[in-house]
């Protein structure tokens, strides 16, 4: 992870030894009288070529400095200690960089604390000079050291005002918090993304902000964060709460700054992809239409090329007949199987119109149903057929319980699932119907659970719910039963499933859209 | 020698009209239907060794109850190896789609698709085999 701290640590220059600066400007503020005695002193500092320049005035003093920028001053103290003082107090107050050296003429304890004291960086007996040439290089360094020293400590400023208006102005927000998710700094994004303040938002636990069903998704990106050799971790999407009570989608990504200085602790920068997702949303659904829709053209076509065709290729195979016979007889059987054929191919069109209707149904008229008295009342009209098998039924429906349907679907359907669960009984057991209800999320699921003869649902599956397929010898199966009960229950938003294998009944699931 | 037809399907008019046309050729051609895939196997496979009563030619229809005409060939490829004598396999179908038509052709077992209606000549052409994918 891109860490902002060292950085700034390591702006910190590494502090040399040796002096860089080779031209030392020296300004002495005695008369010129002394230079040459301080150069054949200075003469021992090999390599550095010393510039001085002497004053005795104090307003030149001010202006040399100014002018030059000397690297060191030097200054005479005579018996008149004020001048030196005045000086050195304007020195510390505007260059306190400079080294400021005293020279004096007499040795007093007292007044070399006093000028120390005051800031001077040394204080030399004009009997000791021969310690000069130490003292400058002393000086010099030290100067040095204090300009990089403060050079550094302004860097180090201006990137964390940097780094920290980085922050403050991005558009998305970043937060950082403890642990134990107590949220220990937000940036203003905080607002425009989730309402709060930053001070209100400050304090509180981030799991307060997830839904709750997405805690789980954290929950995992935590822990690959924490066993991963990266340092931070992506969740592509979760909900986050909105002050205002509506949630967010959002991506974030976590980074594990527990060793980083300053955070301590868990970092999240996160950008709102409400408006991203919830276009996804509508694509989606309108690839899930699209693909029902296609899936039922497909299934329209296929139906017409097997369907329609087989009644049009019997009528072909009957004219054929009818041209080349002579015989009455004959010609009197054909005519009979071209009224059968007719017949059969006119209610295999109203088929095919009902079920067209049922999807250009927008007009249809949804009502709330009591889901208890339809199953009941499709049961009673079924009683006598029940009766003659010695069927049971199961019932379980809450009498509360209210779909919104079409009325005459609601009735196909029932009749179809109950009828089927007859028809399809067991030769050899009595039948056992139950008809239960179960919650799921946005459904109420109708479940018809019978012990008859049972089907391969992995083997018809998808032939099940298709038109005029039938799966056992019985003559009275048509095979459109199921085709238009699916047909019906999508029409109204639901679906239906079916479980089962051979010999151990099937379990039909109808999804009622709440 | 006498030859028979083999007609696997579960329209009752279109068998009695296709065995009609068969016995109008006057050929000497025995016909045996079936109602369903299922049927057809189990009526077979009690032929297996029968050479002269196996069928020299089957007319396979797709959409059937039970056990429809590719399930049948399923079937029929495990247990081709059984019968004595090998027999052609037409696809006879209403069908016009092009999906049915390419599925045929990844049979080897297979022979040709047929359209319905099954005319006369298309029969005399079986007996020739004069008809291909």
């Amino acid at each position: 992870m891109f860490n902002p701290q060292s950085q700034i640590e390591n702006s910190t220059c590494e502090i040399k030894y040796e002096l860089q600066e080779k031209n030392i400007k020296v300004l002495v503020l005695d008369d010129e009288s002394i230079i040459p005695e301080l150069k054949s002193v200075v003469q021992i500092l090999q390599g550095y070529n010393f510039i001085f320049q002497s004053t005795n005035c104090d307003n030149e003093f001010k202006k040399l400095i100014r002018e030059i920028k000397p690297n060191l001053i030097i200054s005479e103290l005579h018996i008149n200690e004020i001048e030196g003082k005045e000086q050195l107090n304007y020195c510390r107050m505007v260059y306190p960089e400079i080294p400021f050296i005293i020279l004096s003429a007499h040795t007093c304890n007292k007044s070399a604390l006093t000028f120390l004291e005051m800031g001077a960086t040394d204080f030399l007996n004009k009997d000791t000079i021969s310690a000069l040439p130490a003292t400058i290089y002393k000086a010099l360094r030290q100067s040095h050291e204090k300009i990089q020293i403060k050079e550094a400590r302004q860097q180090r400023w201006e990137d964390a005002q940097r780094f920290k208006g980085l922050i403050e102005y991005s558009h998305d927000p970043v937060i950082t918090y403890d642990y134990d998710g107590t949220i220990t700094y937000a940036s203003p994004a905080i607002e425009r993304v989730l309402g709060y303040k930053v001070e209100e938002f400050v304090g509180t636990n981030v799991i307060d902000h997830i839904h709750p069903e997405d805690l789980p998704i954290r929950e995992n990106a935590y822990k690959t964060l924490l066993n991963s050799e990266l340092n931070f971790e992506t969740i592509n999407e979760e909900r986050l709460l909105h002050k205002n009570g509506h949630f967010i989608w959002a991506k974030a990504i976590i980074s594990d700054a527990r060793l980083i200085p300053g955070i301590e602790g868990i970092m999240t920068n996160f950008r709102d992809i409400t408006i991203a997702k919830n276009k996804t949303c509508d694509l989606n659904n309108t690839i899930e239409i699209l693909t029902n829709q296609n899936n039922r053209l497909l299934n329209f076509s296929y139906i017409v090329s097997h369907n329609l065709r087989s009644h049009t290729s019997n009528i072909q195979s009957i004219i054929n007949f009818l041209e080349i016979t002579d015989d009455p007889g004959e010609q009197e059987e054909m005519i009979q199987h071209l009224k059968e054929v007719s017949e059969a191919l006119n209610e295999t069109m109203t088929n095919l119109n009902e079920v067209v209707s049922i999807h250009s149904g927008d007009h249809l008229k949804i009502e709330s149903l009591s889901l208890r008295k339809f199953a009941l009342i499709s049961l009673k009209t079924l009683k006598s057929k029940l009766n003659a098998i010695n069927g049971k039924v199961h019932f379980n429906i809450d009498k509360n319980l209210m779909i919104n349907f079409n009325k005459s679907y609601l009735e196909s359907i029932l009749h179809n699932l109950f009828y089927n669960a007859i028809k399809y009984s067991h030769p050899n057991r009595r039948l056992d119907l139950e008809i239960d209800i179960v919650n799921e999320d946005e459904f109420d699921v109708l479940i018809v659970k019978d012990n008859g003869m049972g089907l391969d649902i992995e083997k018809y599956k998808n032939k099940l719910f298709g038109m005029y397929n039938t799966f056992h010898n019985n003559k009275n199966a048509k095979g459109l039963g199921l085709f238009m009960s699916k047909n019906q229950i999508e029409a109204m938003k639901g679906k239906i499933e079916v479980e089962g294998s051979i010999n151990n009944g099937c379990t039909f699931k109808i999804y009622f859209k709440k | 020698m006498k030859r028979t037809i083999c007609i696997i399907d579960d329209d009752p008019l279109y068998k009695l009209l296709l065995k009609k046309t068969i016995e109008r050729l006057n050929l000497n051609i025995g016909v045996v239907t079936y109602e369903d895939g299922k049927q057809a196997i189990e009526g077979l496979s009690k032929l297996k060794e029968n050479t002269a009563q196996l069928p020299d030619i089957i007319l396979l229809d797709i959409n059937m109850p039970v056990m429809d005409g590719w399930e049948f060939m399923d079937q029929f490829v495990e247990d081709k190896n059984q019968f004595s004598k090998a027999m052609t396999i037409y696809i006879a179908s209403s069908s016009i789609a092009t999906h049915d038509i390419e599925k045929s052709k990844t049979y080897t077992e297979i022979s040709g698709y047929l359209v319905k209606p099954i005319v006369k000549n298309t029969i005399l052409e079986l007996l020739q085999n004069k008809v291909f994918m």
